[in-house]
Parts: structure tokens; C-alpha cells; sequence
């Protein structure tokens, strides 16, 4: 009986996927179809590639409300960029930029001021969401050149380019995270920011980093997001930075900082992802959906809890 | 056995370590806590165990209810918000008529109007169960398109309910299919009538919109404004959009209250906005003096003309779109021809129809 709790115990949220997975593959025939497991990749890319950033954020101990709406202004400026003749990468980085400027402008409020990231990106989420509306009066932009739909339908190797820029994401980030000296600083600042700076980490500048990083990451969501919907939509991304912090917690980054990682995440995401198309593909009510992710997310934080109680 | 796993797993905790790094204390590819003792402490280990109980009774159970016989023809009817019993008449409507022809109707929509994304993954997900038809209102007339398009690529027949995909977005993707929904610019146009003949074609009138750039938000507001603008007595203080909720309708409408106090007549695109314009009304002790009229009919906008608090609606039978759009389907599917424009009908629904045509009690 140990052994099953120690190997519960090391695979996590991995192993509780792969239930969920099997669970699935026994009640409908259509779960475990190729076009159904990249379909789920892609349906959650948009979350994924943000929750990526929002691993760096969360780790450090602090929080990005924002990027919700961040995503729909970083969509407005690429889709106003795309309406007026520009090229496309002139666009895309349009929009990557201000999902770069974004972060930079709370991290630093928050570092100057050592204000909550709470508040600051809460006011931020309106500001952002505000100006996405403002750009175009809330109207949706559409009919991109034929070229920049590729982006959302092509495929290489059997997986669509959004499924595939989820996982680069993914790869990246957890290579920054676990390899390099700013991804050990991350993980120091958010346990023992203390400890951190005393050992020669400059907090400010790593969380600075942090909210950087989970801004871009807002502004390469938004690619796909035009990119799937063939419009920018001004309404895009309300509610989904829950949906983004909800994936990093349950994949085992400590709300409380100082412990995650991005390959958590993914499983975190995998795994709402999965509950939500398993759900559907067997004829239940979303309603349902938000219960179970709803539960999992308290487990998910009690399991973390209990951790640091013991370490 | 048991030595053999505890082997496996630390070997590839080790390959897994040399690989990503031990940031960590040493999680590697996997998740969660390095530390084993957690798991010896009572506390935690009911945690990793209910949650995976209650995920599998709860996949468990629900997945004994799974489709019917195989033979019948799959339809599927994506809507919008199931939070507007607008679609839970359309859902009613498609089911009745879905039983009369045998078909299998597979219902689903999404939480708020503004979930275009997750309608998106709805339909993925139709495709991959490989659906003979997909019935579907959609929350954006331009974003569903693309994802339309690829479902009707993959022999799936799609029609088109309640709000019209955009032309000119389905020109540019090639993409065409029949529409089942009632002249939304037309049921505009009769509201409003009715509004400026209750107002005695004088003072002053606000509009609260739809979602901006959705087709039939775009089409009801032309059809009020193509009425108000020859009316020389009737200004326009304000036309704001509360995205087709209640709640965003009732701060629109304390706002505009605020702004004009002079206020007679407001155009809701929906009922369920009056709703909150009502509320806003009654707060702020106008009731009576602002005549407010809708589009929808829903059961509390009845309720609300009953009682004096609305001056009438728009019946644009959402039960018949849905029932049409499975029959529109069925059509096709069994090889007959379909027409491109399937007209559902519009009634003004004010007091006096309620009490002499409908039989309901007034309580004015």
C-alpha cells in the first residue's frame, strides 16, 4: 500500500491525468483519437502559453490578475496593425511588445512601491481591458490576409502550429526556469526573498523579470487567439487569467511561491483541458466542468499546504 | 516486484534529474514534492486519494449516459449562453421537433454571450465525434467561421440559427450555409415603433445595445435607429452597449439615468438587458415614467409587462429557430432541398396581447 502512495506521490497531477486519460478512453471511443489529443492541445494553448508566464510570476510569490485582458489589447494592437497594411511579423511584434511593456509597467509599480501584485494587476486588468475596447470602440476587427491564417491551420508533424507553439513554450520555459541562473533566482526570491538578496539576487530586478515574461507570454497567446477566430475580439481572455493561475496551481507551483514548475503546468492545463473536452465528447453540462476544476484547485492547494507544513 | 518499480522510478528520476536540472531538489520530469515523508503523514494522504476518487466516480457515473442507437442522425446545437432562457426555449423547441423526426439531438452551449473561444472548442470537439450536423447560434459572427468552415470541409452540415454569421467574413472564407432566424433589423424596426408611439413620438430615448459587431446586435440597432432618426420630436441622449447581461444593463442604465434625468424611452436589444434596466428604473424611483421595450420574450419580461414595469417585447420564437434548424438539417441529410433563408415569425408583445391574446392575468 506505501508503494501506491509513494508513486501517487511522485507522478502528482501527472498520474491523476493519466486516470482521467484511461477513464476517458473507456467511456467514449472518440477521447483517444489523434485528432482529439491535439485538439485538446490546442484548445488549451492559449492558457498554456500564458500559464507559462505565470509559473515565473506565481513563483516568485507574486500574482498577475492581468493577463486576461491583456491578451485581448495585445490582439487589438496586432489586429489594427494587420487591418492597415502591415506585415506580419511587424504586427505579431506589435502585440508581443505591449504584452512586454505591460508586464514591465507592473512589475515595476509593484517593486517600486511594494504594493500588492494583487492590486496592481487587478487595476491593470481593467486599464488593459479598458484601452483593448477604446482602440476600436469595441468593435472586432477581421479578414486578416490569407497568410497569417496558417498560422491556426497548418500543422507539421500531425500537430496544428498552436499545439506546437504551446509545447515550444513549454520546453523554453522550463529550460529558463530549472537551468539558468534567473530561473534559480525565481524559485530563491519567491522562498526566502531574504535569503535571496543576501546571496547577491537583485529581488526587484527578478520580479520585474518575472512580470516581464508573464506579459510577453500574454502577447504570444494573443497571436493564436487572432489567429484561431480569423478577428481580433476586444472581448476575448475575460476570465481566463483564472483559468491561467487555476492551471499553474494545480500543476504543483506553491501559490505562496518559492516551488514550481513549468512541466507542471502543462499537466495542470492537460488536465482542465482534458476534463473539459472528456466532459463534453461524453455529453455532460459545462456546469459540471467548473465543480470538478473547482475541486481539484482546493486539493491541488491543500496538497500544497501540507508540504510546507512538513518542509 | 515491488523492489523492481521502486528501482524503475528512481532510475528515471535520476535520467529525469540530469536532464532539467535539479532546481528543485530533485523533481524532475515529474511534479510535486521530492519528499516521500509527506506521504507517511495521515494528514496528506486522503488529499491525492480523494481527488482522484471523486474524479473517477464522477467520470464514472456520468458516462453511463451516452448516446442513443447509432442509426439516427447526430445533430448538434451549440448556443450561447445557457444562462438566457432564450436558448433554453430554443433547446426545447429543437428537442420536440428532434423527437418527431428521430433524429439525435446532442445540446450544448457555453456560459456567458462572450465565450467565443470556448464555442470554438465546442465545435472542435463535435467534429471529432464525427456529428452528421452542426445546428448553431453563434457568439461571434465573425470569430466561428474559420472553425465552421473546417467542420463543413469534414462532411459536417452546418446551419446557421439566431444570429447571421458575416458575409462578408464567410466571402473571404469561401464558406456558405442556410440561416434559420427571424428579421432582426425588422423586430428593431417594430419595438421601436411601438416605443415612440407610447412616447407620443416626443422627448428623450436611449438605446442599450448588443455586443458590438455581432450581426443581430448590429442589425437591431440600425433597425431603431432607421425609426427614430425622421422623428423630429424623439433626441437620442444614449446608446451604450451592456453586452447582452443584466447586470452590466442595470450600471449602463443608472448611469444614463443619471446623466439625463429627463429620460422617456429606452430600446433594450434584449430582454434580458431590460431586465437590469428595469431594475435600474425602480432604484431610482422612475418606474412608469420611462416606457422600455425589448427584444425576446422572455418569461420575466412577460411577467415585468404584466405588472407595468415594461412596455412590450419582441417573440422571435427561439423554439422554432431551434426546431427549424434541426429540421433545415434533416432535410439536407436525407438529400431533399434546403432554402437559404428559413424566416421565423415576430410578434410585438405588449399588455394588451398578454391579456386578450395570451389569456394572462393583468396586474396593473
Amino acid at each position: 500500500m506505501s508503494l501506491f502512495f509513494r508513486i501517487l506521490d511522485r507522478l502528482g497531477v501527472g498520474i491523476v491525468l493519466l486516470l482521467l486519460g484511461v477513464l476517458l478512453a473507456f467511456q467514449t471511443e472518440y477521447f483517444l483519437t489523434w485528432k482529439n489529443l491535439s485538439n485538446i492541445l490546442t484548445q488549451t494553448s492559449v492558457t498554456l502559453i500564458m500559464a507559462v508566464g505565470m509559473t515565473f510570476v506565481i513563483t516568485t510569490g507574486e500574482i498577475d490578475l492581468s493577463v486576461g485582458s491583456l491578451l485581448a489589447l495585445c490582439a487589438m494592437v496586432s489586429g489594427i496593425l494587420l487591418e492597415a497594411g502591415h506585415s506580419i511579423p511587424t504586427a505579431l511584434g506589435a502585440g508581443m511588445l505591449t504584452g512586454a511593456i505591460s508586464g514591465l509597467i507592473a512589475g515595476g509599480i509593484v517593486v517600486t512601491w511594494g504594493l500588492p501584485s494583487f492590486i496592481v494587476t487587478l487595476g491593470l486588468l481593467y486599464i488593459d481591458r479598458g484601452m483593448a475596447l477604446l482602440l476600436t470602440d469595441a468593435k472586432p476587427l477581421y479578414g486578416f490576409p490569407e497568410q497569417f491564417t496558417v498560422i491556426a491551420k497548418g500543422s507539421l508533424l500531425g500537430l496544428p502550429f498552436p499545439a506546437l507553439e504551446a509545447l515550444a513554450a513549454v520546453v523554453l520555459g522550463q529550460v529558463v526556469l530549472s537551468k539558468t541562473a534567473f530561473g534559480r533566482k525565481v524559485v530563491a526570491v519567491g522562498g526566502n526573498p531574504v535569503a535571496a538578496r543576501l546571496s547577491g539576487a537583485s529581488v526587484g530586478k527578478i520580479k520585474m523579470g518575472a512580470f516581464l515574461l508573464s506579459g510577453f507570454c500574454a502577447g504570444v497567446a494573443s497571436i493564436i487567439t487572432i489567429a484561431r477566430q480569423d478577428s481580433a475580439s476586444p472581448i476575448v481572455g475575460e476570465g481566463q487569467e483564472l483559468d491561467v493561475i487555476a492551471a499553474v496551481i494545480i500543476g504543483g507551483t506553491s501559490l505562496f511561491g518559492g516551488r514550481g514548475t513549468v512541466v507542471g503546468t502543462l499537466f495542470g492545463a492537460l488536465l482542465m483541458g482534458v476534463l473539459r473536452n472528456g466532459l463534453t465528447l461524453i455529453d455532460i453540462a459545462s456546469v459540471w466542468q467548473k465543480i470538478v476544476i473547482g475541486c481539484v484547485i482546493v486539493v491541488a492547494v491543500l496538497l500544497d499546504y501540507y508540504r510546507r507544513k512538513l518542509t | 516486484m515491488k523492489r523492481f518499480l521502486i528501482k524503475l522510478l528512481h532510475r528515471l528520476e535520476a535520467c529525469a534529474t540530469r536532464l532539467l536540472g535539479s532546481s528543485l531538489g530533485g523533481t524532475g520530469i515529474l511534479p510535486v514534492c521530492p519528499d516521500f515523508r509527506l506521504l507517511r503523514h495521515p494528514s496528506t494522504r486522503p488529499a491525492g486519494l480523494v481527488l482522484a476518487i471523486i474524479l473517477f466516480c464522477g467520470i464514472a457515473l456520468c458516462g453511463f449516459s451516452n448516446e442513443a442507437d447509432a442509426k439516427s442522425y447526430r445533430i448538434a446545437l451549440v448556443m450561447k449562453a445557457v444562462t438566457n432562457p432564450f436558448f433554453h426555449a430554443m433547446e426545447e423547441g429543437a428537442k420536440t421537433e428532434a423527437e418527431k423526426l428521430g433524429v439525435t439531438l446532442l445540446p450544448a452551449s457555453v456560459e456567458r454571450e462572450t465565450d467565443i473561444d470556448r464555442q470554438i472548442g465546442l465545435v472542435e470537439d463535435f467534429i471529432v465525434k464525427q456529428v452528421d450536423a452542426i445546428v448553431i447560434a453563434p457568439a461571434s459572427s465573425q470569430g466561428l467561421v474559420p472553425v465552421l468552415k473546417r467542420a463543413q470541409s469534414e462532411g459536417i452540415y452546418v446551419v446557421n440559427i439566431d444570429n447571421p454569421l458575416d458575409k462578408d467574413a464567410m466571402k473571404q472564407q469561401e464558406f456558405t450555409c442556410p440561416f434559420v432566424g427571424s428579421d432582426n433589423q425588422l423586430g428593431a424596426c417594430i419595438a421601436t415603433h411601438a416605443l415612440v408611439a407610447k412616447m407620443g413620438a416626443v422627448g428623450e430615448i436611449a438605446m442599450l445595445e448588443g455586443i458590438p459587431g455581432v450581426t443581430n446586435a448590429e442589425l437591431r440597432k440600425a433597425g431603431f435607429l432607421s425609426v427614430i432618426q425622421p422623428v423630429p420630436g424623439i433626441k437620442l441622449v444614449a446608446s451604450q452597449t451592456a453586452n447582452w447581461e443584466t447586470e452590466q444593463a442595470f450600471n449602463v442604465t443608472s448611469n444614463i439615468l443619471t446623466a439625463h434625468p429627463n429620460l422617456r424611452g429606452i430600446f433594450c436589444a434584449n430582454d434580458n438587458m431590460a431586465l437590469g434596466a428595469i431594475a435600474a428604473l425602480e432604484a431610482g424611483g422612475k418606474t412608469g415614467e420611462v416606457a422600455v421595450t425589448a427584444y425576446d420574450n422572455l418569461e420575466a419580461a412577460r411577467e415585468a409587462i404584466l405588472e407595468g414595469k415594461m412596455f412590450a417585447t419582441i417573440e422571435q420564437h427561439p423554439e422554432r429557430m431551434g426546431a427549424y434548424g434541426v429540421r433545415v438539417a434533416k432535410d439536407h441529410l436525407d438529400g431533399k432541398p434546403v432554402e437559404d433563408y428559413t424566416r421565423t415569425p415576430l410578434d410585438l408583445i405588449d399588455y394588451q396581447y398578454l391579456v386578450k391574446v395570451m389569456g394572462m392575468a393583468g396586474k396593473k
